[in-house]
């Protein structure tokens, strides 16, 4: 990139390329600065009658955090008034590897909706971004996915 | 060591900022390679999202809005982020300022566009400030801001995003990072020439004007969109914040620039500016550019004009 030839002004162009890499060399997460230490509780404070504890029961221990769903390739269906989408998800390890529409019933064309099965996949639910001009659509197929995942659930 | 085979054309897309971003590679490395880059590729543009999106009210940018007097560490990214935003908007006089988001959200434009998702700051818009009020330390990699503000880095955010994204597929013989339009044109495309780029025709939506042919380029437009502001019909989202007016006349301005970051921020500021003082920034900059007018009549700077075929 630095060899490429340019009209660009140089101390613009210096000014990009040091933020660019600068930007990529510290890669891409951060640090969440820690909160700031409260400030030491006022020292005259008037006591209030403790009321002796009553014997609490036991809080359950919290379960371990288990799997969420099944393996395997699970069948879902949703509708709006525009029609039905049939889906199939697929999960390995716990993880959405797989997302088809493998049926379109609706007013309008699947094509609409066929960018949404790779952007499950990213989201890892069905909480996928509407398609623009295909709202109802976009919420058959965030049915059929709901219902898919209902299905794989543990 | 070379391979035999012929390069293949890789191809991913997904929901990125709020916008499409659709990646191509052009290359004969093996798949999982190319895969591995990709995964790198997109999660540049998830990291830019999470540091820099004023719809967020958890990302980096939306928590240092709110702690207003006081100098704030913050990441790299950011800091760039916003010393570029600040720059542009110290070379336009203040045409260009990344500091008016409030007055953007009270025009409507508080929602993310593809997820509709609202977001509200709480700043008040009729109170003034300006990229003035921003002050950066490089030593300590600080910002102060010194009044109640929601930064806006629309105009940066993308393009960097896009940088960053080519460079983890710099190892290709070619690639294309295309962000809902904004892009980056690495190397070579599958017949080993330079990219082909339209100039979209902003009164067609799979139309083009004129065509580039580019390598280790980025092109950037801004205006020809739809996003206008659901309160006044007038105004879109991109906004002088002298005058408080969007641009008239040209429909867009297209710049080609070495960096996506400043085609980005350069092609809206020289929007914001209109066709005679934007074209005279661009060569300032030294940067490529054209307006397409109303009649879809295209005027362009002397640096373009080699780009033209």
């Amino acid at each position: 990139m630095a060899t490429r030839t340019t009209t660009m002004d140089p101390r613009l162009l210096a000014l990009c390329s040091a933020a660019v890499g600068i930007v990529y060399a510290a890669g891409y997460y951060y640090t969440v600065p820690p909160v700031p230490a409260l400030p030491p509780a006022p020292a005259a404070v008037i006591p209030v009658p403790q009321a002796p504890a009553a014997p609490e029961a036991a809080a359950p221990a919290p379960a371990a955090r288990g799997p969420k769903y099944q393996e395997g390739t699970f069948k879902g269906y949703g509708h709006e008034d525009i029609g039905a989408v049939e889906v199939t998800v697929t999960i390995k390890n716990d993880v959405i590897v797989d997302v088809q529409i493998v049926g379109c019933y609706t007013r309008y064309s699947q094509s609409y909706i066929d960018p949404l099965p790779a952007e499950v996949l990213v989201e890892q639910s069905e909480r996928v971004a509407t398609v623009t001009g295909a709202t109802k659509s976009t919420d058959a197929f965030r049915k059929a996915i709901r219902n898919a995942l209902d299905h794989a659930s543990l | 060591m070379q391979s035999a085979q012929p390069p293949t054309h890789w191809h991913r897309a997904a929901l990125r900022m709020d916008t499409v971003v659709e990646m191509t590679a052009v290359t004969a490395r093996p798949e999982p390679e190319v895969a591995a880059a990709f995964d790198r590729a997109f999660r540049a543009f998830s990291f830019v999202e999470e540091v820099c999106s004023r719809f967020r009210p958890d990302s980096e940018l939306s928590r240092l809005c709110r702690q207003v007097g006081t100098p704030v560490r913050v990441s790299a990214l950011l800091f760039e982020a916003v010393r570029f935003a600040r720059e542009v908007a110290a070379l336009t006089g203040g045409a260009f300022d990344p500091t008016i988001g409030a007055r953007l959200e009270a025009f409507g434009f508080n929602r993310e566009y593809l997820t509709q998702v609202e977001r509200g700051s709480g700043v008040d818009p009729d109170n003034p400030v300006s990229h003035l009020d921003v002050l950066l330390d490089e030593g300590e990699r600080t910002i102060a801001l010194q009044r109640p503000m929601v930064f806006d880095l629309g105009a940066v955010a993308k393009g960097l995003a896009i940088d960053l994204a080519v460079r983890d597929l710099s190892g290709f013989t070619g690639a294309l990072v295309n962000a809902g339009g904004d892009l980056f044109a690495a190397g070579v495309d599958a017949n080993g020439e330079p990219w082909r780029i339209g100039i979209r025709d902003p009164a067609r939506p799979d139309g083009w004007i004129e065509s580039l042919r580019l390598s280790d380029a980025a092109v950037c437009t801004s205006g020809g969109d739809l996003r206008r502001s659901p309160l006044q019909p007038d105004l879109h989202h991109v906004i002088d914040a002298r005058s408080g007016l969007s641009p008239t006349g040209d429909l867009s301005c297209t710049v080609v620039a070495p960096y996506a970051m400043a085609a980005d921020a350069f092609a809206t500021a020289a929007f914001l500016l209109g066709r005679e003082q934007g074209l005279r920034l661009l060569d300032q900059a030294g940067l490529a550019g054209a307006f397409v007018g109303p009649a879809l009549d295209l005027h362009i700077n002397p640096a373009m004009a080699r780009y033209l075929q």
